[in-house]
């Protein structure tokens, strides 16, 4: 009877941190599909409307819908969509300690691991919210299958290192000054535009793209496009090596503030 | 004298802490030492404030201190108390799901919830958001999920203060079965439920901790340090 007890064996480092990891996904999944009845809905209904209030805004301007190469709806869709995906990480990463804060009581959970495990579960929610995009848009006549699939998931997989990346180190933050919570949301409007969104970057005067570039959001959101359409032209000098190394710079930061503020972090 | 020849299951060593607060924060512990030997339970006692709390957390791994080493020798519970432990927009059921799979026991899941159950007693609720708890409830829940797992100590902070008569009758045999196992290691302000479980005593005065083999002598030292003398009990002896 007492040797079943799961406190009395001994696990190695390695298999508690799955232990807590997986216990942790399946916690904060639950919580993010109940915590309104609408949750479920809303995570596929937010890009979707926003989406459409977006094409509408554009529609009714008028001016600048030929993009060269590509279709204007699904290259407005695949760009947003990517951004959207990196945006959430970011912000739910950013707010995964604050949310789980009460369990840092078993000496086992660690910061970084509610971080980490928040980042992986909602780049899987994107990962499936892009992917009905894809076939809801491909259903409506438009060309949204990609030309290039595999480079497509290298992509995802730079802006998603990326959000996580972002959100390791603001969560940091966040937990030390509540109030950059709110610089953070700040900063995202303006990114959006500098991204590439919305705004054709090609349009723009060459002196100002050379500065637009230094954002490694706008190259994943370029490259993504060119990805999707064959035929697209991205903006000259995108790379997605930039972008990757972004993604490890931050990651790397992000995890040396969580070493070093650790215990800090759950005395308070 | 036995006990002193085998290493000792906790050993702090000189441990000094503060904290930081915004309008400054002196030192809470100045170089505590003491050794728990195994198999005795033990009562923390010292007034509001003098790091009882404190000195349970470094124990149970949620804070490190400034200065000095905490040797651990054996299994540590979590600190039990009030407040932390529990996600309050979750139910207490989700909450013991999860607490059994962090501790590595996916397989046996539902033998810890129905054992919980079974200590905590507090029906429907358990599958109730813990928010909507009363802090009976919690403590209830606490105790039993801690107690579905076999540690070597537990570490109790005030955890039975706030439950009623059965419960902390239930508490008390469940460690009563377990003496020669696992020990206690409490802060009460309670002296019954003290003296009920544990054996010796710390008693935290001015920052440091003062080791006494009998729990009693902890609680006289303690009642004589703000000058009370423990009325209850000479009440109910003239009645």
């Amino acid at each position: 009877m007492k040797d079943q007890n799961p406190a009395n064996t001994v696990r190695s480092p390695y298999l508690v941190a799955w232990h807590v990891w997986s216990a942790l996904f399946m916690r904060e999944f639950v919580s993010r599909m109940t915590t309104d009845r609408f949750a479920p809905v809303w995570l596929f209904l937010q890009p979707i409307l926003h989406i459409v209030i977006l094409v509408a805004v554009r529609d009714f301007i008028g001016r600048g819908r030929l993009i060269p190469g590509a279709e204007f709806i699904p290259w407005l869709v695949i760009g947003i969509t990517t951004y959207i995906m990196f945006r959430t990480l970011w912000i739910q990463g950013m707010n995964a300690i604050q949310s789980n804060k009460a369990l840092f009581a078993y000496r086992q959970v660690h910061p970084a691991d509610t971080v980490l495990v928040r980042c992986a579960m909602e780049a899987k929610l994107q990962a499936f919210v892009l992917m009905i995009m894809v076939f809801m848009f491909t259903g409506l006549g438009h060309e949204m299958i990609p030309d290039a699939p595999l480079e497509a998931v290298e992509v995802l997989l730079a802006m998603t290192l990326l959000g996580l990346g972002m959100g390791l180190m603001t969560s940091v933050m966040v937990t030390f000054f509540p109030e950059s919570a709110k610089i953070v949301n700040l900063i995202s409007l303006p990114l959006y535009f500098l991204s590439g969104v919305i705004l054709p970057i090609q349009f723009m005067p060459h002196g100002i793209q050379e500065f637009l570039l230094y954002n490694p959001l706008l190259h994943a959101v370029e490259l993504i496009r060119a990805e999707f359409f064959s035929t697209y032209h991205p903006v000259r000098g995108v790379s997605l090596w930039y972008v990757y190394q972004w993604a490890i710079c931050t990651i790397l930061f992000g995890l040396a503030l969580h070493v070093k503020f650790k215990i800090r972090m759950v005395a308070r | 004298m036995d006990k002193q020849q085998e290493p000792a299951m906790i050993e702090a060593k000189d441990v000094w802490k503060r904290y930081h607060g915004p309008f400054g924060g002196g030192w809470v512990l100045k170089g505590v030492d003491f050794k728990i030997p195994r198999g005795v339970s033990v009562g923390l006692v010292g007034k509001n404030g003098a790091g009882k709390s404190t000195l349970l957390r470094l124990i149970g791994g949620m804070d490190s201190p400034d200065k000095g080493e905490i040797i651990e020798r054996c299994r540590v519970s979590w600190p039990i108390g009030l407040g932390g432990g529990f996600q309050g927009s979750m139910t207490g059921r989700q909450n013991v799901k999860f607490v059994a799979r962090i501790h590595g026991g996916n397989a046996d899941i539902d033998r810890i919830i129905d054992e919980v159950q079974e200590f905590a007693e507090i029906g429907p609720a358990f599958d109730q958001p813990i928010r909507t708890y009363s802090s009976g409830m919690r403590s209830r829940l606490a105790f039993g999920l801690s107690l579905a797992f076999n540690f070597d100590i537990y570490l109790s902070d005030e955890a039975t203060a706030v439950g009623d008569v059965t419960f902390k009758q239930k508490a008390k045999k469940a460690f009563k079965q377990r003496v020669g196992q696992s020990s206690l290691i409490m802060v009460s302000h309670s002296t019954k439920i003290l003296e009920d479980l544990c054996q010796s005593g710390i008693w935290l005065h001015e920052g440091k901790a003062i080791w006494f083999d009998d729990l009693k002598d902890a609680i006289d030292a303690y009642y004589d340090s703000v000058g009370h003398k423990p009325k209850k009990k000479k009440a109910k002896q003239t009645k």
